[in-house]
């Protein structure tokens, strides 16, 4: 939800010395630097891991039998061989939908990102490079949606919308997008300057080509650690909203929605509250490390 | 153990409405104590023997500041207008009105205001003499006139309005009298003259509201226990005692009502010690709140029965369909229902009238759950998957349910497509306007009595009007029980009216009638006199600490 | 600059015009009534035309918005569909409470991240800075709900050390006060951290040290300034956002704030309220941004220049 304008400048300062390294290698050296940071290769390892139990999940998994079939009699068990994690309130197995929530809960957070970034691209890239009026426009718009508290704003969305994937989404991304609005124009602003885009102008290229081939690949960086950050987060906002009521519709399984429904049994059943909560705990706190480990990659500083 | 306490519950209180009706001369012989009332009578003696095991009293702490705490926030102070019990529950401290209900027995009424009543031959009037000496919180004494202007005032409420239809005239026949009249005699209507939102208060008050504009949902005058002190919106209501009160001043002085709009918050303040009285546990708390020391819990069955509706209007999926409706009532396994949506607190009540009101039959059978005939009948009906829309709002009453009754549905062949909606936009979409092929509510009866629960639901007078029968329910036969059990005087016709009624829509399969869970009350062990009641019609008065 | 602050205040208008354009469209534009909320079950259509007649609902969609935007051109925020006291009174009877729990998170997350980030930056890859990284990773990635559920069950059930709900006590404020803060908190330690160790990297940390200054006047005297300038920054941002962003924890804490207004506003279709509080919140954090901006260009002469050029 927070972020800071002083780090977006710093960022795209970044973005621009890089500009100057020779490009095809970049990516190994990313890597190689990525590499060095062992807390971000485990994060990335329980990523991989989960994004694989999540694309494979219906391989292993019947959505109508074990994750949305209730079994009411035999509802609230703890963990046993049968139900290794323990039924919820309608007797449904507890792994199987944290599993399968994991599709869900990724799916809406890569979307919203999704989203956030393309609506940012087209916006913040826009007012940066036309800048003037049209520049002036776009961000006065992107102010109003800042100065709109997030909650309040998905709030007011999803209350009156409706509780569903699509509009969580709607209000999730329409946080975002200000804000890649707002990263992705200072990057172009701090670009637009530079030797190779004047050379590339000279060469005839049009404004669209310059800004999609030349100025975004170089804005990237500070994108996609913005970008991993914030599916951290959002999965983390998506059970807030669950929490107050404005999660997804059941009987879909998604994290948040899991969590708020068993913390209403926590003290006797606390079972219940504890694997939901580690997997959004675990999924949040390794994606926060993957992009720690790509800011660090990413930063030419860090690389004597 | 809780099915046998319902019925026990159920019994003590038709027993108590047939035995016990007004305190004075009445035009229906009161002699139809029939089959159901006997059986009650011995139940009744049980639950008054087990009741005090519940709650052990303390020996008095002689505190006298009591603070309650509640998950809903009173809209306004005037009666006639609230629809909240929280509100209720507030003006029942505030205001006072003509007859009282006893506490335990809701149909054996009391003198409140009124000292006694006669009615006139026909049955459709009611004169009351009015208890003197009684004063308003500013000090004024109440007049007849009073009376009358906020009798009139209250039917005037929305609230009222169904109970408004029925009043003919309120006149004042001298000082000490007043007389109140129907457009026909209405058996229950003396117990519509008891709730709070009939309070009474002064006339002078509320015109001087009206001249300077002041806001009445924030201000008050009536003859209560208790006075109106402070509230601050969304965080707490402030009562203090009056101690000129007709009754004698009340033993707590100061009442603090908090607020707190999350169940589970408000569960664990109430835990750890921060009120003596909560309203509102979460049927997930019920466990826990019972295991911690100190705490009672009063499983107070609550005055609504929840049903389910299957929508036969045009353009939804049960029109002309009786086949698929029957299914429906095959699959539903009302044992399952109540332990996954009410987390087994409720209790399992078929039968559409409440187990608290007039009407209700402990010993009727519904369809039997079976799901095999569900899927045959399903079949039969030349069914393919067509989506079924079932609308639930999302307040964990309404939807904890409907998650377990559309997955038995599913189970039974139906392709439903649960849609579970923010209250608002629900109660304006579907309780409304009908927007859906399915749904679940509660009944909500404002007095304790079947024509309350049923009328509005099964007439066919009622199809098409806002939250009342949306689904085309009804025939004429149903029309003639229920039109029978609303004129008729006599308890044991009316009862048999609205068993006819039960079976008709039975038959029909129009709404299916599940549960009743609980308005739950939680006391520390301190509270004493606290006497549970459905509808939070509670009197602090009575209370001590 | 003060051409600056003028232009950024005007600029106000239009983004407060926009936030309660939006804000109306999607509460007016959706299934729900506040009369016939209002009223429950119990309401005849009589009834419900009745009320919407005296709560002015009839007009239509802008008839209604141009009334309420005259009605606040004069200084009048309307009148609440379910209290009927004036949305003024509302708002600001529950804005202390908002404004203490978000300095209250706000001086916590300030505080303590300013604190742990400097010590955990200049004791690089010590045991320290370890277990401040690790705790910050599990603060930023914890649902607040979640932590804030944690302590009630700890301290106020089981211990009974702090009281579970309440506004009137500083101590009132202190769960609430770490569930608000604990993501800005994570933000702001990573923040300074970060930002620390840019700066002792710098050349002119190195030139200091070269010239033997002890590594104190150093770390106080050289890095530390240059170093809060983002976190200043940061603060100012955070407090914008902590002034409508306590929604979660109002609820958990069942304190009567804004957030818990908003919400029950929301629900109940209380237009003239959510607008009025809406309104109201956006230009705070429009200022507090403002202010922000201005006190960042006085530390940060290079800001002010750049404002200087336009």
């Amino acid at each position: 939800m927070s972020e800071n304008t002083n780090k977006t400048i710093s960022d795209a300062e970044r973005a621009a010395r890089r500009a100057k390294y020779k490009k095809k290698s970049e990516l190994a050296v990313v890597w190689r630097q990525f590499k060095k940071n062992k807390l971000a290769l485990f994060g990335l390892f329980v990523i991989v891991i989960m994004v694989i139990l999540a694309l494979t999940a219906p391989l292993f998994i019947d959505f109508e039998k074990d994750v949305i079939e209730q079994n009411v009699m035999n509802r609230l068990q703890g963990p046993s061989s049968e139900h290794l994690l323990g039924t919820d309130a309608y007797g449904r197995d507890i792994l199987c939908r944290l599993l399968w929530a994991a599709r869900v809960s990724m799916f809406t957070g890569f979307t919203v990102i999704a989203i956030g970034i393309v609506g940012g691209i087209i916006l913040g890239a826009t007012a940066g490079y036309l800048g003037g009026v049209v520049d002036n426009l776009i961000m006065r718009f992107i102010d109003i949606f800042l100065a709109i508290p997030f909650t309040l704003m998905a709030i007011s969305i999803v209350a009156t919308l409706g509780n569903s994937i699509p509009n969580l989404v709607l209000a999730l991304s329409l946080a975002l997008i200000p804000k890649f609005t707002r990263i992705i124009r200072s990057s172009v602003i701090g670009l637009k300057g530079q030797e190779f885009i004047e050379a590339a102008k000279l060469c005839g290229a049009s404004g669209p080509v310059i800004v999609l081939k030349h100025i975004i690949p170089n804005a990237l960086g500070p994108i996609i650690v913005e970008a991993t950050l914030a599916v951290a987060r959002t999965i983390i906002d998506i059970a807030g909203l669950s929490f107050i009521g404005l999660g997804i519709q059941p009987p879909n399984p998604e994290w948040g929605a899991m969590l708020s429904d068993a913390r209403k049994y926590m003290i006797q059943y606390p079972y219940l509250i504890m694997s939901p909560g580690i997997a959004i705990i675990l999924t949040a706190a390794s994606l926060t490390l993957i992009g720690d480990g790509l800011r660090d990659a990413l930063d030419p500083k860090m690389r004597n | 153990m809780k099915k046998q306490l319902s019925l026990v519950l159920a019994a003590v209180m038709v027993a108590a409405s047939l035995v016990a009706c007004g305190g004075s001369s009445q035009p229906a012989a009161t002699t139809a104590a029939a089959a159901p009332a006997e059986t009650q009578a011995a139940a009744a003696a049980e639950t008054q023997a087990a009741a005090p095991a519940e709650a052990a009293p303390a020996a008095s702490t002689g505190k006298t500041d009591l603070t309650i705490i509640n998950t809903v926030e009173p809209q306004t102070l005037l009666p006639g207008s609230e629809n909240l019990s929280a509100g209720h529950l507030i003006q029942c401290q505030l205001y006072d009105t003509l007859v009282m209900e006893t506490p335990g027995a809701r149909s054996t009424l009391v003198p409140g205001l009124a000292t006694e009543w006669e009615y006139s031959e026909d049955g459709c009037t009611i004169t009351f003499t009015l208890r003197e000496g009684v004063k308003f919180h500013d000090g004024t004494e109440m007049t007849a006139d009073d009376v009358v202007f906020s009798l009139k005032k209250d039917a005037e409420g929305s609230y009222n309005a169904d109970a408004a239809k029925l009043l003919a005239s309120i006149e004042k026949v001298d000082d000490k009298h007043i007389a109140v009249s129907t457009n026909y005699a209405y058996k229950p209507f003396l117990q519509v003259l008891a709730m709070p939102s009939f309070g009474i208060y002064s006339q002078k008050w509320y015109e001087e509201c009206e001249a300077s504009g002041t806001n009445m949902a924030r201000s008050e005058n009536g003859t209560g226990a208790y006075k109106f002190a402070e509230w601050q919106s969304g965080d707490y209501l402030k009562l203090e005692a009056f101690d000129d009160y007709w009754g004698g001043a009340p033993m707590i002085k100061n009442v603090t009502m908090k607020i707190m709009t999350d169940g589970q918050t408000a569960a664990l303040s109430m835990q750890s010690g921060e009120a003596d009285v909560f309203f509102g546990l979460d049927s997930a708390d019920y466990d826990t709140m019972k295991a911690t020391p100190h705490m009672v819990v009063w499983d107070v069955l609550s005055n609504g029965t929840h049903f389910l509706a299957l929508n036969s209007t045009d353009g939804h999926f049960f029109k002309d369909n009786k086949d698929a409706r029957k299914a429906v009532q095959h699959s539903l396994n009302r044992e399952e229902i109540n332990l996954g949506g009410l987390d087994g607190t409720g209790h399992v009540t078929p039968y559409p009238v409440n187990p608290d009101h007039f009407g209700y039959d402990p010993d009727w059978q519904p369809t039997p759950f079976d799901l095999d005939k569900a899927k045959e009948l399903l079949a039969g009906t030349g069914y393919s998957g067509e989506t079924v829309i079932y609308k639930s709002a999302n307040s964990s009453w309404y939807q904890n349910p409907a998650q377990v009754m559309a997955e038995e549905m599913r189970k039974a062949g139906f392709n439903i497509d649960l849609q579970i909606m923010e209250r608002g936009a629900w109660e304006d979409d579907v309780d409304a306007k009908g927007n859906s092929d399915i749904w679940n509510y509660m009944t909500w009866g404002q007095f304790p009595d079947a024509d309350a629960d049923l009328y509005i639901y099964l007439h066919t007078s009622q199809r098409g009007i806002e939250y009342a029968n949306m689904i085309d329910a009804g025939n004429d036969e149903c029309d003639a029980a229920l039109d029978g059990g609303r004129y008729s005087v006599d308890d044991e016709e009316r009862f048999n009216y609205y068993k006819q009624v039960a079976d008709i829509n039975e038959e029909e399969g129009w709404y299916a009638f599940l549960m009743t869970g609980c308005n739950f009350a939680v006391t520390t062990d301190e509270v004493q006199g606290f006497v549970p009641h459905p509808a939070v019609f509670y009197h602090i008065k009575d209370w001590s600490l | 600059m003060a051409k600056m602050i003028g232009r950024r205040l005007l600029m106000l208008i239009p983004v407060l015009l926009g936030v309660s354009i939006i804000i109306y469209s999607i509460l007016s534009l959706t299934p729900g009534d506040a009369a016939t909320l209002i009223l429950g079950d119990s309401a005849t259509a009589e009834s419900v035309a009745k009320l919407r007649e005296e709560l002015g609902l009839n007009g239509g969609f802008i008839e209604r918005y141009v009334r309420w935007l005259s009605g606040v051109l004069r200084g009048d925020f309307g009148i609440s569909y379910k209290t009927r006291n004036p949305v003024f009174m509302e708002v600001f009877q529950r804005f202390p409470n908002t404004v203490k729990l978000a300095f209250t998170a706000i001086a916590i997350s300030s505080i303590f991240g300013v604190l742990f980030g400097i010590l955990s930056a200049v004791k690089q890859y010590s045991l320290i800075d370890n277990v401040v990284v690790a705790a910050t990773l599990l603060l930023s990635s914890v649902p607040d709900f979640w932590l804030g559920l944690m302590m009630i069950l700890l301290f106020a059930v089981k211990l009974k050390w702090l009281p579970l709900s309440g506004v009137d006590h500083w101590y009132n404020f202190i769960m609430p006060g770490i569930t608000a803060s604990a993501h800005y908190l994570a933000n702001t330690i990573r923040m300074t951290r970060t930002s620390m160790l840019d700066v002792i990297r710098a050349d002119y940390v190195r030139t200091a040290r070269a010239k033997g200054c002890p590594e104190r006047t150093v770390i106080f005297q050289h890095a530390l300034r240059n170093a809060l300038l983002p976190v200043v920054t940061l603060i100012g941002v955070n407090m914008g956002w902590q002034l409508g962003g306590t929604v979660i924890t109002e609820q958990v804490f069942a304190i009567p704030g804004i957030g818990s207004l908003m919400i029950t506003s929301i629900r109940q279709k209380d237009v003239p309220v959510v607008l009025g509080a809406l309104v109201f919140i956006a230009l705070l954090s429009s200022l507090i941004n403002l202010a922000t901006d201005v006190l960042y260009a006085y530390i940060d002469p290079r800001i002010k220049s750049q404002y200087v050029k336009k």
